[in-house]
């Protein structure tokens, strides 16, 4: 590959003179003699253009000269116009498109807040040239578009604007968006304590479960309005009730604990097969449910079970004063359920009202709380 | 003219193929050693020093002048892989080399 020889195909009579003439003067390599007037031999590139002449002196006819290895062919290839008009074509695309920023990367935001600068950029840039972009100036724009943006460096490398941001980071408390503070409770404030925000209610207020009760803003000296996060210690009596009803006469159903249970099974919509015994009962209840026998469409085979519960009617007979302690006990565990663990009750109470045939018990339970947030 | 073909590099010293073989050999005046020499390597190369110009050349015969005589070469498919002035490197099947 690396030999640059050039390999010649001569004819004529008497070429042993011929050849031993010229390797007086070079080496000569190859020699193959394909007829007897016919030959063809290699020499060394460099000697092309005075071997030909030699030939000629000596009476032989070149028939062709070719060229091989790596030399030659990069030769070659310079010659070739296509080839070289290629090259100039590519290196001049190349320098053209270099001159030009064909993508925006913006580094240190989130991808929302990404697409956002970008298409800004894009608008505000007149032209993708980069002798026509001006960063500082860029620099300047998107920082005061941007309000999220504290710092801001813009620097066209290769053929990338590459936009490097960092965020400003507000105290919380300082976050526009904030929400109230809203009572869970039903229940009267005693004692407030307010740290930050507006106060929307009063000590001896009575508020109610949704009530707002410190609004998330200020309003500061010159009258303005400035967003806090609303931060209040709110003490009140909290009250929690539970309503229990007893009636003295009442009709219960009973399951007898007797149960049958019928299996059918369907195609579709139509009964194939059915299986259990008949129902025998005076008064039931009945649980169902369906199960998939099969997992395609064609053939939607599925199990329908019915379970038949027999149930009695019973007269319950029971007057209050003889489950009284368990109506009322009954009535405060509902409340218990939902006080926080190691809440303090500071009260409990209980109102018993009569109606047409049974009795309500109210229960109350007062605990203190912080309510604020 | 003495070419560099056959000088030859071994453990560090250059030597002389022919003059080494020359020198085993006291006997025979060395005045009379120089004209050609010729090497047959195991009848597939020919390396010849010394010739004065090919007479024949195909791909079955090769002959060329010696001081004092004439070589000729029979064999088959010969190529001529290197021809200068003085030497003479020849590969293909040989089957002969005679000496007028």
């Amino acid at each position: 590959m690396f030999r640059n020889r050039a390999t010649i195909k001569v004819k004529g009579l008497n070429q042993e003179r011929a050849i031993n003439n010229l390797s007086k003067t070079l080496k000569i390599y190859n020699y193959k003699r394909e007829e007897q007037n016919l030959s063809q031999f290699e020499v060394e590139l460099k000697h092309t253009k005075k071997i030909k002449q030699m030939l000629e002196q000596e009476g032989l006819e070149v028939l062709s000269i070719s060229h091989k290895g790596f030399y030659s062919k990069i030769k070659q290839s310079f010659l070739r116009y296509g080839i070289l008009a290629g090259i100039v074509i590519i290196i001049l695309f190349y320098i053209l498109q270099y001159s030009f920023v064909w993508k925006i990367e913006v580094w240190g935001v989130t991808a929302q807040e990404k697409s956002e600068v970008i298409a800004f950029i894009e608008d505000n840039t007149k032209s993708n040239l980069k002798q026509k972009i001006n960063t500082k100036e860029l620099e300047i724009m998107v920082k005061n578009e941007f309000d999220f943006i504290s710092s801001i460096s813009v620097a066209i490398i290769g053929q990338s604007l590459i936009v490097n941001l960092n965020e400003a980071v507000l105290p919380e408390e300082m976050d526009e968006n904030q929400s109230p503070i809203i009572s869970d409770y039903d229940g009267m404030i005693t004692k407030i304590n307010l740290v930050q925000g507006t106060l929307n209610v009063n000590e001896g207020d009575i508020v109610q479960k949704g009530d707002i009760l410190v609004y998330p803003y200020i309003i500061d000296s010159q009258g303005n309005k400035r967003g806090v996060k609303p931060q209040a210690e709110i003490i009140a009596d909290v009250w929690y009730s539970s309503t229990e009803r007893h009636y003295d006469y009442r009709i219960e159903e009973i399951k007898t604990g007797n149960k049958l249970v019928q299996s059918e099974v369907y195609l579709g919509n139509i009964l194939i097969y059915k299986n259990g015994k008949d129902i025998n009962f005076g008064d039931y209840v009945t649980e169902t449910y369906t199960k998939p026998l099969t997992n395609n469409l064609i053939l939607p085979f599925y199990l329908k079970k019915t379970i038949y519960y027999e149930i009695e009617t019973k007269e319950i007979i029971q007057p209050f004063d003889d489950v009284k302690d368990e109506v009322i006990s009954k009535a405060r565990e509902n409340i218990l359920l939902f006080l926080d663990k190691n809440e303090i009750i500071l009260n409990e109470k209980y109102t018993i009202s009569e109606a047409g045939g049974y009795h309500i018990v109210n229960y109350i339970i007062t605990t203190s709380k912080d309510i604020g947030g | 003219m003495k070419n560099k073909a056959h000088i030859l590099e071994k453990e560090g010293y250059v030597f002389n193929f022919f003059d080494e073989i020359k020198n085993k050999i006291t006997e025979i005046d060395h005045n009379f050693l120089n004209d050609y020499n010729i090497v047959n390597i195991s009848g597939k190369i020919l390396y010849v020093e010394g010739h004065q110009g090919l007479t024949i050349i195909t791909s079955s015969q090769l002959a060329f002048k010696i001081k004092k005589g004439r070589v000729v070469v029979d064999g088959e498919n010969f190529v001529l892989n290197e021809l200068t002035d003085n030497t003479i490197l020849l590969y293909g099947k040989i089957n002969k080399v005679e000496i007028f």
